[in-house]
């Protein structure tokens, strides 16, 4: 991976990497296990939280905490499956193999889960919302409202008739005499009687345990003893009062909600009820206050901020009891800012109270269950859809792992059909399952098993092939006959070295070439092109055995060439799949024909020496013992045409004898003392013997090889020979020219060959050059353009030319003139200098 | 990597993130928020009488229409003040003294047409039940308690350096099941006020 421009902001590839390599190796393979652990803990929660909901007192408190872990897992669930999704739909676009299956399954999976749970779903909310509305109906409400209203109306006419019997004992209070003779001030301390009587009152009074005397004169500081007396005489009539009227308590207040007296039936405590702040301002404004009042259960600690009102339920009494409070001004003191509230608490009637107590609590519940009917549904619903997306999203993660654990073999299956495919046949698949997928996975892991089987045995016979080949290429390119395979259209599909050389074409340009195209180029093969012409117009039926001469610059060549059709398997064989074809194989017969010519040659020239030059002595003999015989005895006229005869016979024997002797020098085959010698020494001692004549010799050594000794293994006197025809020859050629040269001369050269490792010698003249049409067979015996030439010369200098492995080119400059080309091997290793000419004197 | 490859990448990268910002917004979204709504505590103090620690607050409360549909249709509401007295020990650090609860349990009365309020506290004294014929008395009177007993002064060693603090919150534990997912999330039954110090 390339970091290109990495921002600064992001994490090191490195560190990427190994994080993404942690993730891979031990993160995700614990997914699937966290995801069944969540599943299993969502359905745990899941259970509880619908346990909650159904008015379980078990797991209310927990239930926001059941309601988080549910979503939480479903989030997490969540996560998984989008996480899941996006891979797959990211290994989709990859064409990963397997993948498109796999989403197909994905998709067929989830809809056969979502259909069944979607219709549960829409039944189930169709259920709730009917189910929970069914629990609701106008008529009860309507029945509940009506029965409160009754309850109250009960209730009314005995609150009516408290405040009717409080008003009358408030007026009894404020008229009575004792509150009038109170009037007069005077100290609770300095009435020991009225003590003596109220502490005897108390315990004598039956059921006025509770009868107290309330002196609080903290916040009064003027009142006095007068008033104080007159407070606790109140308090005789108070519950004197309420024991008339049937009041649970009656209770007098004063300024500031001060207790000036009470009165309490014995069930009650010691401490009378104070009406609330808002009760005692509303009754201070002179009108009354008449409540139905709860009674509560007694107090343990004080609270100095009181309620409107608050009854104490006391002990002895129900605890779901009503009370009626009245609270009224006392009309006496309602000019004066001292202000008298007379409080009376009655107790409504035990079942009444029960039974209003009932329809309350049951108005209650009803209208608590209408109020939360609507947070009800939505609880059932939510529930109701965690437990759907639970169940939507396990099915879509168990369908991932199903239908990953499907595709997982297919895809393998894919993967190792496109290594078979590939070439790659030792793909093995795991085979980890009994089903018929495992038995593909197995037929899949024989079937590679025997192709690569077939495969190693293709190789091995196509190594051999390849050998068989290469073998027959080395044979072939090492022949010294020429090889050429052709297509049935003539074109050249493969040719050796061997071929090119004796076809004189570069091997590169032998390649898929067509024959025609060929001559066409090297104008040399046409006889080759028109040799074989009938027989590749007959697509090479039949068998080729031509014999073919050649002419490439000067060099001539006899081949023969033998041609025949190639199998078709063998062409297929050979030449990949390409059918047919012919091959031809050239031989080069040049030298086996020479050497027959020449042998043939020798053998005549053996002959006529031998045959000839028996007569020739006794002929001259005879001539001159005619001469000598018959000059004396003959007059002067015979004896002159005698002389001119005798000198005739003479001068043609010795011709002849020279001549044969030539025929002898060629037919001889001498036994070559092949030495090492200095060639530019030599050739300048034999040049050193022309030195004067008419035509002018040169001698022309490149630097190299005039700084050095050129060395040569040769034998010196056949190569005096050799020099001496090539010289003779070209002198005489230049003296007998028509028209005459001006300046006759003859260069030699002599120059080093490094890359061919050759020592060449270049005889040039500046006359007319050979007849084109002798070119060919200059080399010939007996083939001369002088009349009394022998024709031997240039054959002799062939012939020591090959006996010093050496080779011999003639040809015409294109400036004109004639060249004879010599070509000896070098010789390697160095020999002193002129070690060479000491040879050659010696020889 | 080629540049499809690395584009590629990005976008693969892109994609990770948005996936855990919204993650991120709707695991927040469900998170109940702790800001105060209609409740802050205004005043507290404490006194030192008759052998034990009491208690005076004021709160401004104000109830949304939800809670005064809730307790019109039956449902109780609970408060609660949750106080805290601590000892400053200077390098020592802090003593937790005391912490109490005082919840003020208020409902109606469908029969008397009555708001009541019952005090109790997590020490299992209980005040008696006061009775109001509006809700706005009957707030008021839990959001200015007075006298709550908070702990014996024996626990208090004088001289001494005291920090308190209280507020007044609704108890959603307390609601109704079928409410109490709404009164987490909904920004109308958020009745928590921030936290009131006093040193005394």
């Amino acid at each position: 991976m390339g970091v290109l421009n990495a921002p600064s902001g992001e994490a090191h590839p490195s560190t990427t990497r190994y994080l993404r390599s942690i993730y891979r190796k031990r993160i995700r393979p614990l997914i699937p296990w966290v995801s069944a652990l969540v599943v299993v803990v969502l359905m745990g929660s899941l259970y509880l939280l619908t346990d909650a909901l159904q008015n379980s007192t078990r797991y209310e408190s927990m239930y926001v905490w059941l309601l988080g872990v549910n979503v939480g897992g479903v989030l997490f669930l969540l996560v998984v499956v989008l996480a899941n999704v996006w891979r797959l739909w990211q290994s989709v676009r990859a064409h990963v193999p397997g993948s498109r299956l796999t989403m197909r399954l994905l998709r067929a999976y989830v809809l056969l889960g979502l259909a069944p749970a979607a219709i549960v779903f829409f039944f189930s909310m169709n259920f709730i919302q009917r189910g929970i509305d069914s629990w609701f109906d106008v008529r009860i409400e309507q029945a509940l409202n009506d029965a409160l209203e009754l309850s109250r109306a009960s209730l009314e006419v005995r609150m009516r008739e408290a405040l009717r019997l409080t008003r009358r004992a408030a007026a009894q209070l404020s008229d009575s005499e004792g509150m009038g003779s109170l009037d007069t001030r005077g100290s609770l301390n300095s009435m020991p009687s009225l003590q003596q009587g109220l502490s005897q009152l108390a315990p004598s009074g039956s059921g006025l345990a509770g009868l107290s005397a309330q002196t609080e004169l903290g916040q009064e500081d003027v009142p006095g003893m007068g008033e104080r007396a007159r407070d606790e005489l109140a308090v005789v009539e108070l519950d004197s009062l309420r024991r008339e009227t049937d009041a649970l308590e009656m209770s007098l207040f004063g300024t500031g909600g001060r207790i000036i007296a009470s009165a309490a039936d014995g069930s009650r405590g010691l401490v009378p009820e104070r009406p609330g702040e808002s009760v005692l301002a509303h009754v201070r404004q002179g009108n009354h206050y008449l409540a139905l009042e709860p009674l509560s259960t007694p107090v343990s600690r004080s609270i100095s901020s009181a309620g409107d009102g608050a009854l104490d339920t006391g002990a002895g009494l129900p605890k779901d009891s009503l009370a009626v409070r009245v609270v009224i001004p006392l009309d006496r003191y309602a000019a004066s800012s001292d202000h008298r509230l007379l409080q009376a608490i009655f107790l409504v009637d035990a079942r009444l109270a029960t039974l209003a107590d009932s329809v309350q609590s049951a108005f209650h519940q009803y209208r608590e269950l209408i109020y939360l009917r609507h947070g009800l549904k939505q609880n059932f619903v939510m529930a109701l859809g965690l437990a759907l997306l639970l169940s939507v999203l396990t099915a879509v993660w168990l369908a991932f792992l199903a239908a990953t654990r499907l595709t997982e073999p297919i895809r393998d299956l894919v993967l190792g059909t496109r290594a078979v495919a590939d070439g790659d046949y030792s793909r093995r698949l795991p085979v980890q399952r009994m089903d018929d997928l495992g038995l593909l996975m197995r037929s899949f892991n024989t079937m590679t098993a025997r192709i690569a089987e077939s495969a190693e045995e293709t190789r091995r016979l196509k190594d051999e092939a390849d050998a068989q080949r290469d073998y027959l290429e080395t044979v072939l390119q090492h022949l010294s006959s020429g090889v050429l395979t052709l297509s049935d259209d003539g074109q050249v599909r493969h040719a050796n070295a061997a071929a090119a050389s004796l076809l004189g074409v570069p091997l590169g340009e032998l390649q898929h070439v067509r024959l025609p195209a060929l001559c066409e180029a090297y104008q040399h093969l046409t006889p080759l092109c028109e040799a074989l012409e009938g027989w590749l117009r007959q697509d090479g039926v039949g068998e080729l055995l031509r014999e073919v001469r050649l002419v490439n610059d000067g060099e001539r060549s006899i081949l023969m060439v033998r041609g025949a059709p190639l199998a078709h398997d063998w062409a297929q064989g050979i030449e990949m799949g390409e059918e047919g074809g012919l091959v031809m194989v050239l031989d080069d017969i040049t030298a086996i024909i020479q050497g027959q010519r020449d042998a043939a040659w020798s053998e005549v020239a053996r002959r006529l020496a031998h045959e000839i030059k028996n007569p020739l002595t006794p002929i001259q003999l005879s001539a001159e013992r005619l001469r000598r015989k018959l000059g004396p005895v003959l007059n002067e006229a015979d004896g002159q045409v005698l002389e001119r005869a005798t000198h005739t016979i003479v001068q043609q024997v010795e011709a002849m004898k020279h001549m044969v002797n030539d025929f002898a020098e060629y037919a001889r085959m001498p036994q070559s003392r092949m030495v090492a010698l200095n060639l530019s020494a030599l050739v300048r001692e034999v040049l050193d013997l022309y030195r004067g004549g008419v035509v002018k010799m040169r001698l022309n050594v490149d630097k190299t090889a005039d700084e050095h000794p050129i060395w040569i293994e040769g034998d010196a006197l056949r190569l005096r020979q050799l020099l001496h025809n090539l010289l003779k020859n070209a002198a005489e050629a230049l003296q007998e020219a028509s028209p005459p040269v001006a300046a006759p001369e003859v260069n030699v050269s002599l120059r080093l060959r490094a890359e061919t490792h050759a020592v060449e010698l270049l005889v040039a003249d500046n006359g007319s050059g050979f007849p084109p049409d002798l070119l060919g067979q200059i080399f010939e015996p007996y083939v001369t353009t002088r009349p009394k030439g022998t024709g031997l010369g240039l054959a002799i200098v062939k012939k020591v030319v090959e006996e010093h492995a050496g080779k011999v080119r003639v040809f015409n400059a294109a400036e004109g003139g004639a060249r004879v080309l010599l070509s000896f091997p070098a010789r390697t290793g160095g020999l002193e200098h002129g070690d060479g000419v000491d040879k050659l004197d010696n020889a | 990597m080629n540049s499809h490859g690395l584009a590629h990448r990005s976008i693969r990268t892109r994609a990770w993130w948005v996936w855990v910002l919204v993650s991120l917004a709707l695991f927040l979204s469900l998170i109940p928020s702790t800001q105060a709504g209609g409740v802050s505590v205004t005043r507290a103090a404490t006194e030192l009488r008759e052998g034990a620690l009491w208690l005076d607050a004021d709160a401004r409360l104000e109830l949304f229409k939800d809670q005064s549909d809730a307790l019109q249709n039956g449902v109780a509401l609970l408060f609660a003040w949750d106080v805290v007295i601590e000892q400053d020990r200077g390098w020592w650090g802090t003593r937790e003294i005391a912490t109490d609860a005082w919840r003020a349990r208020i409902e109606y009365h469908a029969l008397s047409q009555l708001y009541r309020v019952l005090w109790s506290s997590s020490g299992g004294e209980s005040l008696e039940p006061e009775s109001y014929t509006s809700l706005a008395a009957a707030v008021d009177n839990l959001s200015h308690p007075r006298g709550l007993w908070l702990a014996p002064a024996s626990a208090l060693p004088m001289p001494g350096s005291y920090r308190g603090r209280a507020r007044l919150r609704l108890v959603h534990d307390s609601l109704p099941l079928p409410i109490r997912p709404r009164a987490f999330f909904a920004s109308s039954w958020q009745l928590t006020s921030e936290w009131y110090l006093w040193a005394f």
